[in-house]
């Protein structure tokens, strides 16, 4: 192997043969990238849209376990698919976990991925660990989702605690939830405390 | 008045459908996907040299639809390289990438295309791409360095 696992434990057993992936990405080759990792992980099922709004057809009628969007996909639809999905009452994907690939990252734009209801935000070029680590951290997450005011996604009042395993070497612009800052919009009225 | 918080608790699908029966390990996981990108190099990094071409004509056309359409072009195709560039272990070009992503996206703000500006990092774009350069770090590192000082330079001639 080219790179090593790291501190995934490389004798760890998981199963993706039964998820469905949504993955948006903009270009053909970045689309193939994603797809292929995905199916190297053992993925069967990925779905690829070609816009934004077939995207959210799509969602209306299946059943996805883990959605990768890239923020730029449909000339910035990505974004906007996952603020609509957030907000989508009765759609079964509304907290479905959700990736944001971000090609060109500023602070600005990991805030605004953030606030759109993304549960991880993930900085490209990226490697296949660092993708599979995003999938666990996901698979792990247990925050509740909140819908307040315009926000509708994870709770951001609950502690990060890392990655599983917490890897050492990850970027600090990987971990959405110490580089992003303080949120567009509180998720909760600043008089009360977290629980 | 205070916002109305509404509290969600869903099922993670992923995290149970992750913890079911078979399945393969984390290091062949990791293994077919590495195999899998390697598989697809050669195809990727001929893309990226026709993405690079395509950059150095929509800058140089002189007859693009408009000059903000122009701009998202350039950043588009910028943000792909940056991407699809540093999967394959193309470090400098991705970096080289990720500065004209930097600038296309600054030149959002004025409207103006620094047909320049874009023609520097199309060679050196270009310029890292060439095998006799792609195979000699130290020479892909001193390109990078110059595409920093031009970029200093050009800033600090700016204020």
């Amino acid at each position: 192997m080219r790179r090593m696992a790291g501190a995934l434990d490389a004798s760890r057993k998981l199963n993706l043969e039964r998820i469905s992936v949504l993955a948006l990405e903009q270009s053909v080759f970045s689309r193939t990238i994603l797809s292929q990792m995905l199916r190297g992980f053992g993925v069967k099922n990925i779905h690829s849209p070609r816009s934004a709004a077939d995207a959210l057809i799509t969602t209306e009628s299946s059943v996805f376990d883990l959605i990768v969007v890239d923020p730029t996909f449909d000339a910035g639809g990505g974004l906007e698919f996952a603020r609509l999905l957030r907000r989508a009452s009765g759609n079964k994907n509304r907290f479905a976990p959700m990736i944001l690939a971000i090609g060109h990252s500023t602070k600005n734009a990991v805030g605004i991925s953030r606030d759109a209801g993304a549960n991880l935000v993930l900085s490209k070029p990226f490697a296949p660990k660092t993708l599979l680590e995003r999938i666990l951290w996901a698979a792990a997450d247990k925050r509740p989702y909140v819908e307040v005011g315009a926000y509708v996604g994870p709770d951001r009042r609950f502690k990060d605690e890392g990655l599983p395993g917490n890897p050492p070497g990850m970027r600090a612009s990987d971990q959405l939830r110490t580089s992003v800052g303080t949120a567009g919009e509180p998720s909760q009225p600043p008089d009360q405390s977290a629980e | 008045v205070a916002p109305v918080i509404r509290t969600y608790h869903p099922e993670n699908r992923l995290a149970k459908a992750l913890a079911s029966p078979g399945g393969i390990t984390v290091g062949l996981a990791l293994n077919r996907a590495e195999k899998a990108l390697d598989d697809m190099r050669p195809e990727c990094l001929s893309a990226l040299d026709t993405k690079i071409e395509q950059i150095d004509a929509t800058a140089s056309a002189a007859s693009f639809s408009s000059t903000e359409s122009a701009i998202e072009a350039v950043y588009a195709l910028s943000s792909e390289i940056l991407h699809e560039a540093g999967m394959f272990g193309l470090a400098e070009l991705s970096e080289v990438a990720r500065s004209l992503c930097n600038l296309t996206d600054s030149l959002r703000q004025t409207a103006s295309l620094d047909v320049q500006a874009i023609g520097v990092h199309v060679a050196t774009m270009k310029l890292l791409r060439r095998p006799d350069v792609e195979s000699d770090p130290p020479t892909r590192a001193a390109v990078l360095d110059g595409l920093k000082q031009i970029s200093v330079k050009a800033a600090g001639g700016k204020t």
